[in-house]
């Protein structure tokens, strides 16, 4: 608790101590100021020591070792009294003034002046300064050269330092005079311009015009006006432009009727080199069919004409109008059909240049001249630019145009192509001259089509036979079977029967009638038997046919046929045992002769 | 009188409703006729939405489209017109007037000797009807095969098997030509470039490097496909990646 009102106490003391100090230095204030902190060697300077208050003497001016004092001490007093918020205040200030020369180049410290207070020394602040080799000094402000180097200068004045790549620039050679008279002027070195592009605007007959030169009123003429275009971006400089100027300098002397005596003074001036800082174009958003345009354009492509016969002429004109770097970018080119011919386009401008840049129009127009008839079409193209106002790309695409042509040849047709001699030839072909109108009838389908192709019921169909086939094969094969046993049954039959028609012959040798008869029925069942025939109904020629057919041996078939006359005939008419049994026989041999061709 | 309203206006959502597939392509006819053609255009379109085509509603929508200055689209339907009917002459005269007006100027290769076969003897059939054809000659020859088993006469089971011979032949032939043609579908398809003018890069990207540029109304065909990016090949034997916006597949 103790040490708190002690830590009190210390801090009001303190305080107090703090206030009646400052309130010292407020009041006795030595304070030494130059003008220059560097300067050429062979540059002089002004140091100046200002006190505050009255009463104060014994200025004493410390030792230099690097320079010379030139000229002072010169002595200034300023009083002046104020009356604010019912107190009285004095404002009061002692300079005492040098002219100093310094004597070696460096950095030198200017030590600390001193002046008597009331007993008391009050010391001043110390300067640096830095002393560099000697630059060009002004000469006697009394020379008439140097007065007209001091009133006229040559001024550049440049719209925009910072500006696009292609933004356009306008730049002023400005002569300003400061009540001075010009009374001829040459351009010794004009202005020249690396990097740029630049259309020099008319200037004849410059006048001068009030303005203002760092702040103070001067008159001034336009010497030289440029449009610039910067073509790549970086620093680009505009180099100084020097022209031979005659000044008349009033010499400050009368002349006898007490007109102002003037020199001629020529003299050469150099403008300022400027440097200019061209931003490039931003490569964010840049769209594709930018060919370099900046400003503000607008665009559009039409044709004179749009129906039209062939062999007539129409004009496709792409124009591009606004202001910016018009001239500096190349037109969209207009792409046309194969067949449609078209000549080189012809370049108009109308072109103005003005101090915010180029300003007009340019456009490109292509004629056409269609050989066939049908619709041709233009497709629309796009221009691109840059508003360096808006920091933007813009494009505008054009309309397509469509070229009509209404009569003319027909065109030869692709349909023909004629590749004979190696190069492609088109032929005319007689397809038919005119576009065909539309077809009034139709037969409308589902177009979701299911395919066939690929399909169960494809495949199914498609292999049916080849499982159908071998099932035939074997059907027709059983079939065949089928029908050779009961075949082989008749056969076997008729082979009974044969034999027992033979045994009843032979037992019935003798008896004419049935001998023969059961000789005849053996011969047609040994027949079916054989050939599978009813032989029965069948002329002994037409057996012979068929047993020809059968490749049977033509005495067999002889043999056979007698033993059938013979049985036939025995009917009819008698007949001897012999012959009987002779019938027999040859009948057996028969027999046996057929069985080895059947 | 609820009810009444409501059936009049069932009534009259039942009767716009009832428009044919044939009624719309006869009421685009007509607009046609009276030179209302962006109408037309609408109406055939019509026809197609509810599923149907034809060579002629493909041929008159192209038409339609050929008079208001479409040309990419007149050529899309043109190429569908013969796509169905490929020798119609009207369709081949109109798609070449549309396209004169196109930019792009392909020279076509010379065609090859089995191209020139396949145009005139394989490609008369879609590979549907080669099918259908196959199939017939396929049970025609298991017919004659199963008369040539069962006849017992030579002479006749000897035209019998010539004739199951030459059928089953034929049979063959037919599913070789339908597989043939089928694949050749299935590996070309055609596209029309919708858009203006395109680039057609060496690479499915957007920052590969530019081989050609095409323009619209130009027929390609499709030969390969990876995401947005359609490998095309010109007729004269071009090839570039081209991104699927800017075609249309036929």
């Amino acid at each position: 608790m103790k040490k708190t009102g002690n830590t009190f106490l210390f801090q009001i003391i303190n305080f107090f101590l703090f206030f009646i100090s400052t309130s010292l230095f407020a009041q006795v204030n030595l304070t030494a100021r130059t003008s220059k902190k560097t300067l050429g060697e062979n540059q002089r300077f002004r140091l100046e020591y200002n006190i505050n208050k009255q009463d104060a003497d014994n200025f004493e001016l410390p030792n230099f070792k690097y320079f010379k004092v030139v000229q002072g001490p010169s002595q200034s007093v300023s009083n002046s009294y104020s009356y604010v918020n019912g107190k009285a205040e004095n404002k009061f200030s002692k300079t005492y003034s040098y002219l100093l020369e310094p004597l070696a180049k460096g950095t030198f410290t200017l030590p600390p002046a001193t002046i008597e207070y009331q007993g008391k020394k009050v010391a001043s602040n110390a300067i640096t300064l830095k002393v560099v080799d000697a630059i060009d000094l002004p000469k006697n402000p009394n020379d008439p050269n140097y007065i007209a180097s001091q009133n006229v200068k040559i001024v550049v004045t440049i719209s925009n330092q910072n500006p696009y790549v292609g933004e356009p620039i306008y730049a002023e050679y400005r002569l300003y005079v400061n009540q001075l008279s010009i009374n001829n002027y040459s351009v010794d070195t004009p202005p020249n311009y690396e990097g740029f592009w630049s259309q020099v605007l008319e200037n004849e007959n410059p006048t001068f015009k009030d303005g203002k030169y760092k702040g103070e009123l001067w008159k001034y003429a336009v010497l030289h006006k440029v449009v610039l275009i910067p073509q790549s971006s970086g620093v680009l400089t505009v180099n100084p432009m020097s022209a031979n100027l005659v000044v008349g300098v009033p010499t400050g002397r009368g002349d006898f009727f007490g007109n102002m005596i003037t020199r001629n003074v020529s003299q050469k001036f150099i403008s300022q080199k400027r440097v200019i800082n061209v931003k490039p174009l931003p490569l964010e958003g840049k769209p594709k069919s930018f060919n370099g345009a900046v400003g503000d354009y607008s665009y559009e492509v039409n044709t004179s004409r749009s129906v039209f016969k062939a062999n007539e002429s129409a004009q496709v004109k792409v124009k591009v109008s606004g202001k910016g770097n018009l001239k500096l970018f190349e037109l969209p080119n207009v792409i046309t059909p194969k067949e449609l011919e078209v000549y080189d386009p012809e370049r108009k401008e109308k072109v103005s240049v003005t101090a915010t840049g180029l300003r007009g129009s340019v456009e490109n127009a292509y004629t056409v001249v269609p050989q066939y008839k049908g619709k041709f079409k233009v497709p629309s193209t796009s221009f691109s630019y840059f508003n360096p106002k808006d920091n933007k790309y813009y494009t505008i695409t054009s309309d397509e145009i469509v070229l009509n042509v209404t009569e003319g040849k027909d065109l030869a047709t692709s349909l023909g192509e004629d590749y004979s001699q190696g190069a492609l030839k088109q032929t005319v072909k007689a397809i038919g001259d005119d576009f065909r109108y539309i077809l009034t009838s139709t037969n409308l389908q589902r177009i979701q089509k299911e395919d066939f192709y690929k399909t169960k019921l494809f495949y199914v169909l498609l292999l049916l036979p080849l499982f159908i086939i071998p099932l035939g094969l074997f059907a027709s094969r059983k079939q065949r079977e089928l029908s050779r046993d009961i075949r082989r049954k008749k056969y076997r039959k008729s082979d009974k029967l044969t034999r027992k028609y033979l045994a009843s012959a032979k037992k019935e040798l003798g008896n004419r009638a049935t001998f023969y008869s059961a000789l005849e029925k053996a011969l047609h069942h040994y027949l079916k038997a054989k050939l599978q025939i009813e032989t029965t109904e069948i002329s002994k020629d037409s057996i012979a046919e068929i047993l020809t057919r059968k490749k049977v041996s033509d005495e067999g078939i002889t043999q056979f046929i007698e033993v059938f006359s013979a049985c036939e005939f025995a009917r009819y008419a008698a007949s001897s045992d012999e012959k009987m049994k002779e019938d027999f026989d040859k009948a057996k041999q028969v027999i046996t002769e057929l069985d080895k061709n059947l | 009188m609820k009810n009444f309203i409501l059936a009049i206006l069932l009534l009259a959502i039942g009767t716009v409703q009832a428009k044919t597939p044939q009624e719309f392509f006869e009421q685009g006819n007509i607009q046609y006729q009276e030179e209302k053609y962006n109408e037309a255009i609408e109406t055939y379109l019509k026809v197609i939405n509810q599923g149907y085509e034809s060579v002629e509603v493909y041929f008159n929508l192209a038409n339609a489209y050929y008079k208001t200055n479409f040309t990419a689209e007149a050529i899309y339907f043109y190429e569908k017109a013969l796509a169905l009917d490929p020798a119609k002459i009207d369709v081949k005269v109109n798609l070449e007037y549309a396209n004169r007006s196109i930019i792009d100027n392909i020279k076509a290769v010379p065609k090859s000797t089995f191209d020139k076969f396949n145009d005139l003897f394989l490609a008369v059939f879609p590979y549907d009807t080669w099918a259908i054809l196959a199939v017939s000659c396929s049970l025609i020859a298991g017919l004659i095969w199963m008369l040539f088993f069962f006849s017992t006469q030579p002479s006749v089971k000897k035209l019998y098997f010539t004739l199951a011979t030459i059928t089953s032949l034929s049979c063959l032939i037919g599913l070789v030509i339908t597989a043939q043609q089928y694949k050749r579908k299935q590996n070309t398809t055609y596209a029309i470039v919708f858009a203006n003018q395109v680039e057609v890069k060496n690479a499915p990207r957007e920052s590969a490097t530019e081989n050609f540029v095409l323009h619209e109304g130009t027929k390609v065909s499709v030969i390969d496909v990876i995401g947005d990016w359609e490998k095309i090949k010109l007729t004269d034997g071009q090839v570039g990646w081209i991104s699927s916006q800017a075609i249309k597949k036929l």
